[in-house]
């Protein structure tokens, strides 16, 4: 198979990346329906596809070895490890029964295991699986993410503490997107041990919200956490969809200008830290738009960009961003452009830098990749 | 590898859009869900008074029916307290429901006062549960007669309740459907709405060819599965697809064939729907039997090649030349 690699550059600057060794990674669907995992060297080619079995879902690298491990969408029982130099599948892990992945997973810090969030479906327990790099992935252990529905979850600065935003949604793989205990979840952000599976600490939202699913999160380098959630109650409420929150500090909901506000549509995809940790940006495929916030918890601005949802943000250029969308696009992004603009408000035709690709639908997730 | 570097021209409100979203409720959202509404309100006050596997069958079936035909509209209401999901569990790939009822037939707790089926898996809440006990080889006894009632009165409820969230109340659906604006706290403008409506005869069109047909033909003739077909027991497959593809047609009618006015694309798409109409009248049997037979078998093909076509010509040609589009991510829920 090989995708269309036109590339459509828009504006002047010609180079995707600012660094040559620098990749953008990311899961996608084509007009077929064909499911990919691709890369996209520093010169916008799609250098690597690698057709799925079904929609992946996020993507976490090895801390020192050419390899990523591409999870499969929510409920899915996959994960595959790419060999991102011989642009091979090295492994195919599958869920052991019982189980269903979420679509997310890490290595820990020392490469020595993969830990994917996971659903104990017969009891509804959310658990961390651990599988053992070295041995093929064999699944080794586990503990629980002491909630519901464990989605997103981050490593601490400290290499062993976890933050598992536990989106509190029941699932089970026979209905595989129904969500079976909308009127009693209680999501939380639960902070455990990967030593020992210990609940450290856990936050909820107040319980007026308890139906804000936390599902996506980053950390910055100094451990302050950025919460995208998404809201399962009726459409024409509006709690906060953002919120910030850091060590045992209670959790802080923000809300964006009331027209912005109103414009998330109560779902919130995907949210990233700028390199620096100054600022995080959230997508909001269903309103198109993308909200830009400094770490304190102040609304930056916004830019339009609709279906977007993949963000990750660019090592070494504090304040860069690439985001994706659905429709075939990336663009680079500024938060300290957009601090510094008069209008906070910024078109889609007016961002400076954007990239199409054929017949790619760009999936929720996109990493950086400097290899 | 090519690549090729050009310009985009943003092609901005070239196109007039007049979408009336009242009418669009008045003529076809609401008389579906009233349709549905009257249906399975008929068939609960029957099996509240006889509680008997023949006469319900017709009622069952006729509300099972006009489910179908409200099945395409995949926003609003509907999706309040889960109930698109209550409705109906189907495909069942791995036999959910009858484990489930064979589960609760041995449950004390179906006996008890204060038995609730709202609190039970979704697969024992509505058709699909529903369809096995009045299609079964057994006679209703007792404990069934219970969960019959249960779940017809679940239908009911969750029918009236799409009705009145569409219409009552202080913040009734329909005051966000029919006037999209900036204010507005779901529908910030009429393309916004359009392509939910877009999406929403999408996904009912792919879910018609994918799964309603296409799980029963499987990959040739001696894998055809014809317990894969929708509502098997009750030999109602066909006129399931029936409904569903009537229904979008009447959505399509309803929110968007009027933009394609002096548009060749207007009858090509009216042409396509007739030739589904037909080609579901050339299928002689039941559709788990017309799966197994050679020559009944290549019109089901037909009719799934028609169905594409039909959805090709919405999601692509249509989608364009109204300027909506498709979501990816925004369709998502992850």
């Amino acid at each position: 198979m090989q995708a269309s690699a036109s590339l459509l550059l828009l504006g002047s600057n010609a180079v995707f990346a600012y660094n040559k060794s620098q990749k953008l990674l990311s899961c996608r669907t084509n007009q077929e329906g064909e499911h990919f995992f691709s890369m996209i060297d520093s010169d916008g080619y799609l250098a690597l596809n690698i057709l799925m079995p079904a929609r992946g879902h996020d993507i976490a690298l090895h801390p020192h070895e050419p390899m990523a491990a591409v999870f499969a969408r929510r409920p899915g029982d996959f994960v595959w490890m790419i060999d991102l130099a011989t642009k091979e599948v090295v492994s195919k892990v599958y869920a052991k029964s019982g189980r269903h992945y979420y679509g997310h997973g890490l290595f820990t810090r020392d490469g020595s295991k993969l830990l994917c969030s996971e659903n104990d479906y017969e009891t509804g327990e959310g658990v961390i699986g651990v599988y053992d790099v070295r041995s093929n992935f064999v699944r080794i252990g586990e503990f629980k993410s002491h909630g519901i529905g464990p989605h997103d979850f981050k490593l601490l600065n400290d290499d062993k503490t976890l933050v598992v935003a536990n989106g509190g949604i029941r699932t089970h793989p026979d209905l595989p997107r129904v969500k079976s205990n909308l009127e009693s979840m209680r999501p939380n952000l639960a902070y455990v041990s990967s030593e020992t599976g210990l609940l450290l600490h856990k936050h909820e939202p107040e319980t007026e919200w308890h139906q804000l699913s936390i599902r996506h999160i980053d950390v910055s380098a100094n451990d302050q956490v950025a919460i995208a959630m998404q809201f399962q109650g009726k459409p024409f409420l509006q709690p906060p969809l953002i919120a910030i929150q850091k060590g045992e500090q209670p959790m802080q909901l923000l809300t964006a200008p009331e027209e912005i506000q109103s414009r998330l549509h109560n779902y919130c995809g995907s949210v990233a830290f700028s390199a620096d940790g100054a600022e995080f940006i959230v997508t909001s495929p269903r309103g198109g738009i993308v909200t830009y916030w400094s770490v304190e918890g102040s609304y930056i601005g916004a830019h339009e960009q609709l279906d977007a949802c993949g963000v990750c943000r660019v090592p070494n250029q504090p304040s860069m961003f690439y985001v994706s969308d659905g429709r075939g696009s990336i663009v680079s992004v500024n938060s300290q452009t957009m601090l510094n603009n008069i209008s906070k408000n910024i078109p889609y035709e007016l961002l400076e830098t954007r990239y199409s690709f054929d017949s790619s639908k760009w999936d929720n997730h996109m990493i950086l990749y400097a290899g | 590898m090519h690549k090729i570097i050009t310009c985009i021209f943003l092609l901005l409100g070239s196109h007039a859009h007049a979408y009336d979203f009242q009418k669009i409720a008045d003529k076809h959202i609401l008389p579906v869900y009233q349709e549905l509404h009257e249906k399975t309100s008929a068939l609960d006050k029957l099996a509240q008074q006889r509680c008997d596997k023949n006469s319900l069958q017709e009622k069952s079936k006729a509300a099972f029916i006009a489910w179908q035909g409200a099945q395409h509209i995949r926003f609003g209401p509907v999706q309040f307290l889960s109930r698109e999901h209550r409705f109906a569990f189907w495909p069942d790939k791995r036999g959910v429901v009858g484990k489930q009822l064979n589960a609760l037939m041995q449950d004390e707790k179906l006996v008890a006062d204060d038995f609730d089926l709202t609190q039970k898996s979704v697969a024992l809440q509505g058709f699909s549960a529903l369809e096995r006990l009045l299609y079964s080889d057994d006679d209703l006894n007792d404990k069934s007669c219970i969960l019959v009632k249960a779940i017809t009165n679940n239908l009911n409820n969750m029918s009236k309740g799409i009705v009145e969230d569409w219409v009552a109340g202080k913040d009734p659906y329909l005051k966000y459907f029919v006037n999209p604006n900036s204010k507005n706290l779901i529908f910030k403008n009429e393309i916004e709405l359009a392509s939910q409506i877009l999406n929403s005869l999408f996904t009912q069109l792919e879910l018609v060819i994918k799964q309603k047909i296409e799980l029963p033909l499987g990959s040739g003739i001696e894998k055809a599965r014809s317990k894969s077909a929708e509502a098997w027991r009750s030999k109602s497959a066909l006129q399931a697809i029936h409904a569903n593809i009537s229904a979008s047609h009447e959505m399509y009618r309803s929110a968007f064939s009027s933009e394609l006015v002096d548009d060749p694309l207007q009858s090509e798409i009216e042409v396509s729907f007739k030739n589904a109409f037909s080609l579901l009248e050339q299928i002689e049997m039941p559709l788990a039997e017309a799966v197994k037979n050679i020559e009944q078998r290549e019109r089901v093909e037909a009719l799934r090649d028609q169905v594409s076509s039909i959805k090709n010509l919405i999601s692509r040609d249509m989608a364009s030349k109204l300027q909506l589009s498709l979501g990816f991510n925004s369709l998502d829920g992850d």
